[in-house]
């Protein structure tokens, strides 16, 4: 997608000057080591630090006021409950992740080629467009119950379930992505005789890229959504199954424990997608990149 | 400099031919817009020639017909005899916004066209280097366009357009979107860039603009172009000495020929 590496430099942003010159060695590497760790402490510490102390007021709250456990169970009874089997929690966790991660897989892999084909058949948008939108107007888990039907009690019908809920964010930013190339850019390109194949992925592929990172970090969060309303429907594993189960015991400290264990696990499935994102786009292309303006000082 | 690191294209430089062309556009509420009349021109090879007219006279829409990114509506254009049904080969091409890619080095900017008609890199290297040398961006081969200042992205454009030796260049208002110090400063730049082209070797060059001084300053031929629909209205020799410099500015003939184009757009009552 980006030209070669090999002349591509960490160049600071540009002045009208000279760039400048480093001239000290490099320190060696514990010691640069250190260096990062102590930077990444001074810039999140005061966040960390102020999670952490909402965390003990919340439990000093919910002794001093003596919260019935049932209503609002405090942190450290959320922990211990969680601590209680972890296994039975971890085997949960592992289906929930196996049928997100997997549904996410075959959205992007439908949605993101979807997408393009419509920008480029004007019939295919006008065939495929209105269905879509349409699609995405059902609530999902009015699909749920039929695609058990279709696809079983398993695995399955909760991996469709979490495509389906996925895809319409990623197809629509991929088709907006594509769409962005600035029409000189694109009379450059035909200028210099360049096949339709260059002009996509020299041109349209890299504008619309930041887009479809936009739309996969909008799915993968979707696609939880979808995976745990599959297993509310029927299912007898999962993070959703194990919420219905703890919601039949009036057992609040492990509902908050599944909760907390969903959202980390969405979390991570994010900032996984930003990763990718950071490491397949070149500079300055990545959201980050773009967000932070050189000439200002944070 | 001497004499093998010129940038001289070995075959000659192209000529450009139009007969009677027309361009009608579909307007948004079903009439027609006609922006183009009846055009007819004749440029011989090597030619500098400065299209200048008043603002939505048709001067782009007739350079996108010479670059086969338009068709005309009536009329053909050739280039060396050959009618131009799409963009021809030996084609450079800058806008007046540099359509850069945000995403490749001023490098790989710079040989984009190397890589679309796929021919050895490695054979252009040098040229890159030089091109970027004469426009003084020596340095800055790996910054991104995003961290460069709106005159240097747009030299990296012009750097663009020459480094697959093109035989026929076309720049439309190249200079329209940057400070007038820096507009100086890139004249300047193009005519040390094109200055060993002369004579029927070298490039032909088609340079749309709407300032009168930077079309005498540059040309070799001035076409004054007519309000819309546009026409060629006429056509002046600039027998300017060259190579022109910052004292070409205050000779006596620079400013009689630009009365002279400018007493033409009084007869048309537009200035």
């Amino acid at each position: 997608m980006h030209g070669s590496a090999s002349t591509r430099e960490q160049g600071p942003p540009a002045t009208e000057s000279a760039r400048p010159v480093v001239s000290e060695s490099p320190p060696p590497r514990a010691v640069r080591l250190r260096g990062v760790a102590l930077r990444w402490l001074r810039f999140n510490g005061i966040v960390i630090g102020l999670y952490l102390l909402a965390f003990v007021l919340w439990e000093v709250a919910s002794r001093v006021f003596a919260i019935p456990t049932f209503i609002l169970p405090s942190p450290l009874t959320i922990l211990a409950s969680a601590a209680e089997e972890p296994s039975v929690l971890a085997t949960h966790t592992s289906v929930t992740l196996q049928e997100v991660v997997g549904g996410f897989l075959l959205a992007a892999a439908i949605s993101i080629p979807l997408g393009m084909l419509l920008i480029y058949s004007r019939l295919l948008e006008r065939l495929v467009y209105p269905s879509l939108v349409a699609f995405q107007a059902i609530p999902k888990v009015a699909l749920a119950p039929i695609l058990v039907v279709w696809f079983g009690f398993g695995l399955t019908s909760k991996v469709v379930l979490a495509l389906v809920t996925a895809a319409f964010p990623i197809v629509i930013n991929t088709v907006i992505g594509m769409g962005q190339a600035p029409r000189e850019m694109l009379y450059l390109m035909r200028s210099l005789r360049a096949s339709p194949w260059q002009i996509f992925i020299k041109a349209r592929l890299p504008v619309a890229a930041p887009y479809i990172f936009g739309g996969l970090k909008i799915g993968i969060t979707l696609a939880v959504v979808g995976a745990v309303v599959g297993e509310f429907i029927a299912s007898n594993s999962g993070l959703g199954y194990l919420l219905l189960v703890a919601n039949n015991n009036l057992d609040t400290p492990m509902l908050f424990a599944v909760v907390v264990v969903l959202a980390v696990m969405s979390s991570v499935l994010f900032y996984a997608v930003e990763a990718a994102e950071a490491i397949l786009l070149p500079r300055p292309l990545r959201r980050s990149q773009r967000r932070l303006d050189p000439g200002a000082n944070a | 400099m001497s004499a093998n690191d010129t940038l001289v294209t070995d075959p000659p430089a192209a000529a450009v031919r139009a007969e009677e062309v027309s361009m009608v556009f579909p307007a948004p509420d079903g009439a027609e817009l006609r922006a183009l009349a009846d055009v007819s021109l004749d440029l011989p090879p090597g030619a500098f020639c400065g299209l200048v007219g008043p603002s939505g006279c048709g001067k782009s829409t007739f350079l996108m017909l010479i670059a086969g990114l338009y068709r005309p509506t009536t009329g053909r254009i050739t280039i060396d005899e050959e009618q131009v049904v799409r963009p021809w080969d030996a084609l450079g091409v800058v806008f007046q916004r540099d359509a850069l890619l945000e995403w490749r080095t001023v490098w790989d900017n710079v040989l984009l066209p190397i890589e679309v008609k796929r021919l050895d890199k490695k054979k252009y290297r040098d040229r890159a280097t030089r091109l970027l040398e004469l426009v003084g961006l020596t340095g800055f081969e790996g910054f991104y366009p995003g961290e460069l200042s709106g005159g240097m992205r747009q030299r990296v454009a012009i750097c663009r357009s020459l480094i697959h030796e093109p035989r026929l260049l076309l720049m439309d208002e190249p200079f329209a979107a940057v400070d007038a110090l820096t507009r100086e400063k890139l004249n300047f730049d193009l005519l040390r860039l094109t200055a060993e082209s002369q004579t029927g070797r070298g490039t032909t060059v088609v340079f749309v603009t709407h300032s009168i001084e930077e079309a005498v300053l540059l040309s070799d031929q001035i076409l004054v172009m007519s309000p819309r629909p546009g026409k060629i209205l006429r056509l002046i020799g600039n027998d300017l000495p060259k190579p022109r410099t910052l004292a070409t500015r205050s000779e006596p003939r620079f400013h009689a020929l630009v009365d002279d184009i400018r007493s033409a757009f009084h007869s048309m009552g537009l200035v």
